[in-house]
């Protein structure tokens, strides 16, 4: 199956959509495990990039975005156009990411 | 439910507007509630054992190596100045026998606080050679063997470094629990039994060694014994309070057998004349027991 | 004895939020797959530009709703949080949020005659209980445009 396209803007120059099939969302929530806790607790004393924990919510928002182009083949679209990205704290523990954008079926511009 | 007015329509739109209903299940993954909690619950609770019995091992390893010079000087300025009293110095010369007796080195001084507190049976040591005995202890001693079975087991933990490895052990177990999100209560109560589980290994070794004291000092460990069936039967044992994985002290007949077993290795026999107690403590039976409280405080 | 007790208030927690915690799910769900059925008429388009050039009147519509955890999900969330990974129960959680937060949205433009939803946007957050360790209630806001048509005057 030819992967989708994904795209935060709205119209793709070349391409008109011929259908909009409504909204699409993808989401995971994800945990670290103690080890990551502990040496996230570390670092932040000198402070710097928490590699593990940006690996963590890379993780979750490769999943999130898998879900929701999931769900747009699973209506028949072929692009999803307008994608936003949103990360909320559930608990003090775990992350969520939330993809959603606009399914449409794209249609190249004939030159 | 509610009024529907005609869909306003968007003729003039180039494309169609469509809404396909999604699949349900694509932001669920399969959904096994009580399977998740079982094999994951049992996997979290493991791991974090482990890693706790690890820390602490950690700890216990590391804690003789700081000098006992430190003990002493950071527990100095904790001990209030009390006037001495007769009590005190008689405990403190039956604590420096005891204390030759097991062979303790010179660089670690045991100084002897009484407590004249009638609602706690215990005594307890710390940091720095420091050791508290309670009158509510005190007063049920009847020959001088038991108390100086008593003092051995206190000056045994002094002498292993007990009280410096639970105090880094302790900070081990609070920081792996900062680091573990706990809302339940499973995970402090498996630090306690972590901690209590060490607590009681180190029991075991001082009861061991009062009992090995008792024998060098009288030439028999009846003493000890007395001391440990004395206290078994004042103590209040219910069904409930003899779940020993939660006590921080081996169950009695457990430190009795102890006991029981050093006597075998050093062939020496359990029972035979006790030696009456000082002269100074002999009266704290008869005197007032000032403890209001119904129930006696015992840890 | 003190750690007994502990333990059978804990499981006795456990039990009630298990059980109720999954019927309060399984009904919510039952009454969220219904509305939808019912709004199927409102379509959501998440695009900024509506594609229309016919004068309509537009309005800010949203949804939201907060929906707290129980304390079997929370147990399960803390033991994951050791191991690391995926929290299966949180993602059903959010998930009701998300399209409830959406079916509320669209009764409210519904209710103004609306048809199509434009530009929708979400937003989460947590509310933390009192105590700062523990989790409190997800809250999930959807919103978006409503172009309503707007009456022709007379003399256009």
């Amino acid at each position: 199956m030819a992967k989708l396209l994904l795209s935060t803007l709205e119209a793709i120059p070349g391409a008109t959509i011929t259908k909009h099939l409504g909204l699409v969302q993808g989401s995971s929530v994800r945990a670290k495990h103690m080890g990551r806790d502990l040496m996230a607790g570390l670092k932040n004393m000198v402070g710097g990039e928490l590699k593990g924990y940006t690996e963590l919510l890379q993780e979750t928002r490769d999943e999130a975005i898998a879900r929701m182009e999931a769900e747009a083949e699973a209506i028949g679209a072929n692009a999803v156009l307008n994608v936003r990205l949103s990360t909320a704290s559930i608990t003090s523990g775990a992350a969520e990411v939330f993809a959603y954008g606009a399914a449409v079926v794209l249609a190249q511009a004939r030159s | 439910m509610f009024e529907r007015p005609p869909p306003a329509r968007l003729p003039d739109a180039p494309m169609r507007i469509e809404n396909p209903p999604v699949p349900e299940g694509i932001n669920v993954s399969g959904q096994h509630p009580l399977r998740d909690f079982f094999v994951q619950g049992t996997l979290a609770v493991g791991v974090f054992a482990v890693c706790l019995l690890l820390l602490g091992a950690l700890a216990g390893l590391l804690a003789p190596h700081v000098p006992f010079a430190w003990e002493q000087r950071a527990a100095a300025r904790f001990w209030p100045q009390v006037p001495a009293s007769p009590e005190e110095a008689t405990l403190n010369e039956l604590a420096a026998r005891v204390a030759h007796a097991m062979k303790l080195p010179a660089d670690m001084p045991i100084v002897i606080h009484y407590w004249p507190d009638d609602c706690t049976i215990n005594a307890a040591a710390s940091l720095g050679g420091h050791i508290v005995v309670y009158r509510g202890l005190l007063r049920q001693m009847e020959s001088e063997d038991e108390l100086a079975a008593l003092l051995a087991h206190e000056i045994a933990h002094v002498q292993h470094r007990d009280v410096a490895r639970g105090f880094l052990r302790g900070i081990a177990a609070a920081l792996l629990l900062a680091g573990v999100d706990s809302v339940s209560p499973v995970f402090s109560g498996i630090g306690t039994a972590a901690t209590q589980s060490f607590s009681r290994e180190q029991e075991s070794l001082a009861d061991a060694d009062a009992a090995r004291a008792t024998a060098a000092l009288y030439g028999h460990t009846g003493g000890a014994l007395a001391l440990f069936s004395r206290l078994q039967a004042h103590l209040p044992h219910g069904l409930l309070d003899s779940l020993e994985l939660t006590r921080s002290h081996p169950d009695f007949p457990r430190r009795i057998e102890t006991v029981r077993a050093q006597s075998r290795q050093l062939a020496r026999p359990e029972t035979g004349t006790l030696t009456p107690l000082p002269a100074a403590l002999r009266t704290l039976r008869e005197a007032e027991n000032n403890c209001r409280s119904d129930d006696l405080e015992w840890e | 004895m003190g750690l007994l007790i502990q333990l059978g208030i804990f499981a006795a927690l456990l039990a009630l939020g298990f059980l109720a915690g999954s019927r309060a799910e399984r009904k919510h769900y039952a009454s969220i797959r219904e509305r939808e059925a019912a709004l199927r008429h409102i379509l959501l388009v998440p695009v900024r530009r509506a594609p229309t050039r016919s004068p309509c009147r537009a309005q800010l519509v949203c949804g939201s709703v907060v929906i707290g955890m129980d304390y079997f999900k929370m147990t399960v969330a803390a033991f994951v949080n050791i191991l690391g990974g995926r929290i299966n129960a949180y993602e059903t959680l959010v998930e009701r949020a998300r399209r409830e937060a959406i079916l509320r949205m669209k009764e409210n433009a519904a209710a103004l005659g609306g048809s199509h939803i434009f530009n929708v946007k979400f937003s989460t957050t947590n509310l933390r209980g009192q105590n700062n360790q523990q989790s409190g209630c997800v809250e999930v806001v959807a919103y978006g445009t409503a172009l309503l048509p707007v009456r022709l005057e007379a003399g256009n």
